[in-house]
């Protein structure tokens, strides 16, 4: 199957997987914090914990779907130089992958403790697998936090490690097209 | 002779007083097997009422048949347990803006003083401990009913009303103009001591 698809493509859609579900992490992120510092009578009091759930499934499938792609086509191209960060960042790398299943999962795991599903954007809804009640609700909700900070101050490292790889990729993409 | 007295006064005392320490009878509340239930109501936005309850608590009270105002009662609530069939709400309820669970884990109920206003109702003053915050409430009771168990046991059973202000126990977080109040009923069924 690997050979179907050219080696652009390939990338391309790696390199595309990685920056939405980026962009969709930080922005469910941001939107979670904020959320739960609304006040009751604020008319996004309801509607942002939705957006919230459906956007945090959306990072669920995008890193699944990246996972994919990584197991059957196309693994991150190693760092030049051979320092620590060319260890490190592979690590890093897989462990993501863990952290944004393990922080979906929890927060998945709040909402459906009482055995109501989770909508996707009033499309379908994801069904309550595990009802365990109090104190599942707790206990994920703490989780769900701490993995989000442990993941912030990884990606912090995985950007300080590749900032200069990315923004000679940039420069020279722009010196392209120019 | 003196001593013998002594004696025989004291076995009269204890005589005496026996039939009356046996009439306040000691009852444990069922809550093993769920015969028993706090639950508390509060509008929302003045549209409709938000029903919920406390799953974990116990309880015991003293019944003096003779003088039922000398009965007493007292109940400890798991605020954690606090259930509205919404997961969410839940843990918006456990956390500081409400019942604060981590810090003040247990509320109390303890009468103080029961005054009879009919055949079998009664205003149950009492201590009521919520959030650390300890203020008296009265409860509007009334007797339901007393008799022997199919399986050997003697049960008696009450069922109790209160209102207060959330406010009135620190809880200022704003759930709207018609949310300022909420209304305790409970309803408990007591298996008496052996």
């Amino acid at each position: 199957m690997g050979q179907i698809l050219g080696e652009n493509v390939k990338s391309f859609v790696a390199n595309a997987l990685h920056w939405i579900s980026a962009a969709v992490f930080v922005s469910t992120l941001s939107l979670g914090l904020y959320m739960t510092s609304l006040e009751f009578m604020h008319p996004w009091y309801n509607s942002a914990p939705d957006f919230h759930k459906s956007t945090g499934i959306a990072v669920f499938f995008l890193v699944a779907i990246r996972s994919v792609w990584r197991f059957f086509f196309i693994e991150p191209a190693p760092i030049p130089g051979g320092d620590w960060k060319r260890s490190v960042d592979p690590i890093l790398h897989r462990g993501f992958y863990f952290l944004f299943f393990g922080i979906t999962f929890c927060g998945y795991l709040i909402p459906t403790a009482d055995g109501r599903g989770v909508e996707f954007f009033g499309l379908f809804e994801v069904p309550a697998l595990f009802s365990y009640k109090e104190p599942q609700e707790e206990i994920a909700g703490t989780l769900h936090l701490s993995l989000v900070f442990l993941t912030l101050c990884l990606a912090l490292l995985h950007t300080r490690i590749n900032i200069r790889r990315c923004a000679s990729k940039f420069k020279s993409l722009f010196k392209l097209s120019s | 002779m003196k001593r013998l007295s002594l004696l025989a006064a004291f076995v009269m005392a204890v005589v005496i007083m026996l039939p009356g320490a046996l009439r306040a009878e000691e009852y444990v509340i069922d809550t093993k097997k769920s015969h028993a239930f706090i639950e508390f109501k509060i509008s929302h936005l003045g549209f409709s009422w938000i029903l919920g309850r406390f799953n974990t608590f116990e309880g015991e009270f003293t019944f003096n048949e003779e003088d039922p105002a000398k009965s007493k009662v007292s109940v400890t609530i798991d605020t954690a347990s606090v259930d509205t069939n919404l997961a969410e709400r839940d843990k918006h309820l456990r956390s500081d803006e409400f019942l604060d669970v981590k810090k003040y884990p247990k509320a109390n109920f303890k009468s103080t003083s029961i005054k009879l206003t009919g055949e079998d109702t009664a205003v149950i003053k009492g201590d009521f401990t919520l959030r650390g915050v300890t203020r008296e409430i009265e409860l509007n009771a009334k007797h339901i009913g007393a008799g022997k168990d199919p399986w050997g046991g003697f049960r008696r059973g009450f069922e109790g009303v209160t209102t207060f202000a959330l406010h009135d126990y620190d809880m200022t977080y704003n759930l709207g103009p018609a949310s300022k109040e909420i209304e305790i009923f409970i309803s408990f069924e007591g298996l008496k001591k052996k």
